[in-house]
C-alpha cells in the first residue's frame, strides 16, 4: 500500500476542512476588522445541527447540508448583533473577548440541547474505498474535496460578478468609502457573518465523520488560526493554501514523527512562521493603519 | 494638606483589610471553607497576572492557565527530585515560569498584529497540556503527581488549610502590592499608553515590544507562584487540571471584578470562588454561566464592577456638587 499518497490524501481532506474555518476567520476579519475566536465553536454547532437533520430527522446528506447552512446563516447574523455589533466601536480585544465568551457559551449550550456523549456521524459517502496507485482512498475525502472545491468557485464568482458580492468587498476593503457609495455597511457586515458561518456549517459536517461530533471539534480553531497565519493573515488564497499545508503538515508528522503530539504540529508550523516569514506565505508586509 | 490625609486614610483601609484578612482562620472554623479561600487565593494571583498583560496592557491571551500548570510541575518537581526546600522550589517555579513566558513572549509580540499573541497562547496552552502528559518519565503523565511535601518554617508544617492560609494570603498581599506598583510606576503608564494606543505609545518613544514582553513574562512569573502554591496546598497535581476552560475562568475573574484595576482581580476572584458554593445546583452548566458572563461584561461593563463604581461615583459628583465632568476612564 503506498503510505504516502495515503497520507496525502487524508492529508488534503483535514486540510479542506481547517481551510473552511480559515476561510470564515478571513473574510470576517476582512470586512469587520474582528478576530473570530468563536469559529470553532460554529463549526462544532453545525456539527450538531447537521447530525439532528441527518439521524433525528432522517434526511438526506445534501439536505441535511442545506438545512444547517441556512439554520446556521441566521445563526450567524444573530452571533453578529450579540458579540459583534455593540462593540464595533472599540478596540479590538474587546471584541476578541465577547467571541471568546460566546464561543465557551455554545461550547457548554450543546450539552444542555444534545446531551454529553459524543453523537455518531455517519459517513457523508458510503462505498468501498477508491483504488488509486496502491493508495486506499475513503470516498468520503473525494466529496469533502469536490464540494470545497466546488464551493470556492462559487464563491469567486460570487465575489466578483455579482452584486452583492463586490459590495461586501467594497466594505472589506474600506468601509467609510462604501459607506459613501451608498452600501449599508451594517447590512453587509451581516451577510459576511452570515456567510462564515455557513462555511463553519460545512466544515462542521465535514468534520463531523472523521472525528465524533462533540465539543472536541471546536479545538479546530487553533488550526484554523494556524492555516490563515501561515497563508497569510487575511488572505483568501492564503487561507486555503494555509489549511492544506496545516492538514498535510499534520498527518505527516503525526504518522512519522509522533501522534501522541498531533494537535502540537500545527502550532509548530505556526511558530516557525511567526519566527521566520511572519506575513505568511501569500501576505506582503503592511504598515499597520493608524 | 488635603491630600495626605486622603493618602493616609487610604494607607489605613488597606491595612484594615489584611488585618481582617489574617484573623480570618480564627472565625472561620470550617477546614472545607478555608481550602476555598485558599483556592481563591491561587486564583486571585493567577487573574492578577492576567491583569497585568490584559488590563494593564491591553492584550489578549490565555496562557495564566499553562503558566500555573508548569509553575505546579516546577515547584512540585523540584521538591521531590530536587530536593528543595519549599522557600527554594517556589522562586525556582516563578523564575523558571517566567523564562519560559519570556521566550514565547519573543516570537509573539513581534508583530504590531494583537491577536497573533491570542492565536499563539491557545496553541500554547495546548503543547504544555500534550507535554504534561507524553513526558511521563517526568511527569507521570495523564495520572498526576501524587505525595508533593507541604511547606515547612522554624519546623511548623503548614499541612492544614488554616495554617497555609498564611503562605497564600502572605503571597496575594506581596503581589497584589507589586501590581501597585508597578501600575504607577514608569513602567505600568507605559504599559497604559500600549493600551490606549499602541502606535502612539510608540511614536512617543515607549520601547512597545520592551513593555508587552514584560508585561507578559510578569504575568507568566505570577501564574509560576500561584502553580507552585496551588501543587503544595492540594498536594496532588495532573495535567487535566490546567484545561482551557480554567482559563476563561480567570478571564471572567479579571473582567467582572474590572480589567485594569488593582483591585479587579481580588474582587473577581473573590466572587467567582465563593458564589459558587452556593449555587453549587448550577455547577453542571458553571461554563455556560461564564461564557454568557463574558459576552454581557464586555458589551455592558467593560471595565467590571469597579469601572462601573466609578463611572457611577463621578456622575454622581458631577450632578450633586456640579464638578466639571472629570476624566471619567479614558475609553480603552
Amino acid at each position: 500500500m503506498n503510505t504516502v499518497l495515503q497520507l496525502v490524501f487524508s492529508g488534503i481532506a483535514m486540510g479542506f476542512v481547517y481551510a473552511l474555518c480559515a476561510l470564515g476567520i478571513v473574510l470576517i476579519y476582512s470586512s469587520a476588522g474582528v478576530v473570530n475566536f468563536a469559529q470553532g465553536s460554529l463549526v462544532m454547532l453545525g456539527a450538531y445541527i447537521g447530525v439532528t437533520f441527518l439521524t433525528k430527522a432522517g434526511l438526506p446528506v445534501i439536505w441535511s447540508v442545506i438545512c444547517s447552512a441556512i439554520i446556521m446563516g441566521f445563526v450567524g447574523i444573530l452571533f453578529e448583533r450579540i458579540a459583534y455589533y455593540p462593540l464595533r466601536d472599540q478596540g479590538t480585544t474587546i471584541v476578541i473577548i465577547s467571541t471568546i465568551g460566546v464561543s465557551v457559551f455554545l461550547n457548554d449550550g450543546v450539552y444542555v440541547l444534545w446531551g454529553r456523549a459524543p453523537l455518531f456521524f455517519p459517513p457523508l459517502l458510503g462505498g468501498p474505498p477508491l483504488e488509486l496507485l496502491g493508495a486506499r482512498i475513503p470516498p468520503q475525502n473525494i466529496a469533502i474535496a469536490a464540494i470545497t472545491m466546488a464551493l470556492l468557485l462559487f464563491q469567486t464568482v460570487f465575489f466578483k460578478r455579482t452584486w452583492l458580492g463586490r459590495k461586501m468587498r467594497a466594505v472589506a476593503q474600506d468601509q467609510d468609502t462604501a459607506a459613501l457609495m451608498g452600501i449599508k455597511v451594517p447590512r453587509m457586515i451581516d451577510f459576511t457573518f452570515a456567510y462564515s458561518t455557513i462555511l463553519a456549517a460545512i466544515a462542521g459536517i465535514f468534520a463531523a465523520p472523521l472525528f465524533f461530533v462533540s465539543p472536541a471539534i471546536a479545538q479546530i480553531l487553533s488550526k484554523a488560526f494556524a492555516s490563515t497565519v501561515v497563508g497569510g493573515f487575511g488572505s483568501i488564497p492564503g487561507a486555503i493554501i494555509g489549511g492544506l499545508c496545516v492538514g498535510l503538515t499534520e498527518t505527516f508528522a503525526a504518522y512519522y514523527l509522533s501522534s501522541a503530539y498531533r494537535d502540537a504540529w500545527a502550532f509548530l508550523l505556526l511558530i516557525l512562521f511567526l519566527l521566520v516569514r511572519p506575513q505568511g506565505i501569500f501576505g506582503e508586509i503592511v504598515a499597520e493603519k493608524v | 494638606m488635603q491630600r495626605t490625609s486622603f493618602v493616609n486614610r487610604k494607607i489605613v483601609f488597606y491595612l484594615m483589610l489584611i488585618v481582617i484578612a489574617a484573623l480570618i482562620p480564627q472565625v472561620v472554623k470550617s477546614r472545607y471553607y478555608m481550602s476555598v479561600l485558599n483556592l481563591a487565593a491561587v486564583y486571585l494571583i493567577l487573574a492578577a497576572g492576567l491583569n497585568i498583560y490584559l488590563g494593564y496592557t491591553g492584550m489578549m491571551g490565555f496562557t495564566q492557565v499553562a503558566f500555573w500548570g508548569i509553575g505546579s510541575y516546577a515547584s512540585a518537581l523540584g521538591m521531590i527530585n530536587l530536593k528543595m526546600p519549599f522557600w527554594t522550589a517556589l522562586p525556582f517555579a516563578a523564575l523558571f515560569t517566567g523564562l519560559i513566558g519570556f521566550l514565547l513572549a519573543i516570537p509573539s509580540m513581534r508583530r504590531l498584529k494583537r491577536f497573533y499573541l491570542s492565536v499563539t497562547t491557545i496553541g500554547f496552552v495546548e503543547i504544555t497540556r500534550l507535554i504534561l502528559e507524553n513526558w511521563e518519565s517526568l511527569t507521570k503523565g495523564a495520572d498526576g503527581l501524587p505525595g508533593i511535601p507541604r511547606p515547612v518554617l522554624w519546623g511548623i508544617r503548614f499541612n492544614t488549610p488554616h495554617k497555609f492560609y498564611y503562605i497564600s494570603l502572605f503571597f496575594v498581599i506581596v503581589l497584589t502590592a507589586l501590581s501597585y506598583i508597578i501600575k504607577n510606576s514608569r513602567v505600568g503608564l507605559a504599559m497604559q499608553a500600549i493600551r490606549e494606543d499602541e502606535l502612539a505609545a510608540e511614536v512617543i518613544g515607549v520601547n512597545t515590544f520592551r513593555y508587552k514582553v514584560l508585561a507578559f513574562t510578569l504575568s507568566a512569573v505570577y501564574g509560576g507562584v500561584a502553580g507552585s502554591l496551588y501543587a503544595h496546598f492540594v498536594g496532588y497535581i495532573s495535567p487535566n487540571v490546567y484545561v482551557f476552560q480554567e482559563a476563561v475562568t480567570v478571564l471572567c475573574m479579571v473582567l467582572i471584578g474590572g480589567s485594569g484595576y488593582v483591585g479587579g482581580p481580588i474582587i473577581g476572584a473573590l466572587l467567582l470562588t465563593i458564589v459558587p458554593e452556593w449555587l453549587r445546583f448550577m455547577n453542571e452548566y458553571k461554563a455556560l454561566v461564564y461564557g454568557a458572563a463574558v459576552v454581557v461584561m464586555a458589551v455592558y461593563m467593560p471595565r467590571g464592577i469597579l469601572g462601573a463604581t466609578e463611572t457611577i461615583r463621578a456622575r454622581i459628583r458631577q450632578r450633586f456638587f456640579g464638578e466639571k465632568k472629570a476624566s471619567v476612564y479614558p475609553g480603552q
